[in-house]
């Protein structure tokens, strides 16, 4: 189960309303590799997952992306609080606004919301970990073009976070599937269901 | 051009010959994937590893962006298709 | 005694290490070194919340104690700019 921390893993200290930027980042709380997307998928691979090791990465990731897909939302917020009606119209934002005003809804930055379409969990661990290999290359990705497309250092800082935890998260779903496909080869007496 | 933005980072702490991954993976089997495993060595202190976002030196990456101006040498050609 | 956005940065900082050492430790169970730096920042990031938990609010869904009225509730919310520190130069 779940308990909260009432603190972001990284600060989210924006300074300047961007309703432009808003709905670019918001891509990565209901975008097709965003982090609901991956706290989703990992949370529910886990179940079907092999090998202590395999499971407890994508139990302990998958909570990871929750805290992600928070600060992406506390980003989104504080980009859209306190922007103006023409900020919003000349950010591209009147759509969003009208159905969603200045609050948090999961959709991709192109207004498709979000679907669980987006992931897989084949019950199947080499699958699911390759699986999971590839989405946080589309994650990392996904933050190296948003990085590209901002200017404000109060933003950049926690996209350049959120982008290098997903390296990281990328050297632990490899090293789970080499756990997995060892285990996978040495003889056993049980066939796995 | 994002793939070339990111650096390699150093291998080796100063202080010691600790190598923080494997360089040879042995026995490999053909249509499997094989990611090195990380080995520690030295970390970041708790402020330095939260502002880049790992604690690890031989994993952080860092991306600064690609530049809004530059534009790309293959726009600058007309477009040919080979046969 | 530090300010609260001190100890707070200290907090995430601290809790930050013992998060990537414990996903670290997922796929190497018999790293010793590993275990014995994640123990050293379960006890850090604990005496830091305690310090700021007597004297700034609640940071635990649960573990946190209480005082009169109930402080859970209160504002600003992490993802609010008021909730959040800023890193100066001089970090490190």
């Amino acid at each position: 189960m779940w308990t909260y921390d009432k603190f972001l893993q990284y600060p989210v200290k924006i300074k300047t309303p961007n309703p432009a930027m808003a709905k670019i980042i918001i891509t990565q709380y209901g975008g097709p590799d965003g982090e609901l997307g991956a706290s989703l998928r990992y949370l529910s691979q886990r179940f079907s997952m092999i090998t202590p090791q395999a499971i407890s990465t994508c139990n302990d990731i998958g909570t990871e992306e929750l805290a992600h897909l928070e600060m992406v939302g506390a980003m989104v917020r504080q980009l859209m609080k306190g922007a103006s009606l023409e900020e919003i119209e000349k950010g591209g934002m009147a759509g969003y606004y009208v159905d969603h005003g200045r609050g948090v809804y999961p959709a991709s930055a192109a207004g498709v919301p979000f679907t669980a379409a987006y992931l897989q969990s084949k019950g199947d661990p080499i699958v699911d970990l390759t699986e999971n290999l590839a989405a946080e290359q589309k994650a990392r990705a996904t933050y190296e073009y948003l990085i590209n497309m901002a200017d404000d250092p109060d933003v950049l800082d926690p996209l350049k976070f959120l982008r290098e935890r997903e390296v990281v998260h990328y050297q632990r779903f490899g090293e789970s599937l080499r756990i997995v496909q060892d285990y996978l080869q040495e003889p056993r007496l049980f066939t796995m269901k | 051009m994002e793939y070339e933005n990111r650096s390699k980072m150093a291998k080796c702490s100063a202080s010691n010959n600790c190598v923080p991954q494997e360089t040879v993976i042995k026995d490999v089997r053909l249509a499997a994937a094989y990611v090195p495993y990380q080995k520690l060595c030295t970390l970041f202190t708790p402020l330095e590893a939260l502002k880049r976002g790992t604690a690890f030196p031989e994993l952080y990456s860092p991306y600064d962006g690609e530049d809004k101006c530059y534009k790309l040498e293959s726009s600058k050609k007309e477009r040919t298709y080979e046969e | 005694m530090k300010s609260k956005m001190e100890l707070l940065k200290q907090i995430v900082a601290s809790e930050f290490m013992k998060q990537d050492l414990h996903l670290f430790l997922n796929t190497h169970p018999m790293d010793k070194e590993a275990i014995s730096k994640y123990n050293y920042f379960v006890i850090e990031s604990r005496g830091l919340r305690e310090k700021y938990e007597m004297n700034y609010g609640m940071l635990s869904e649960t573990n946190s104690l209480s005082p009169y009225p109930w402080q859970w509730l209160n504002n600003p919310w992490p993802w609010e700019a008021d909730a959040n520190f800023k890193f100066d130069k001089g970090d490190m």
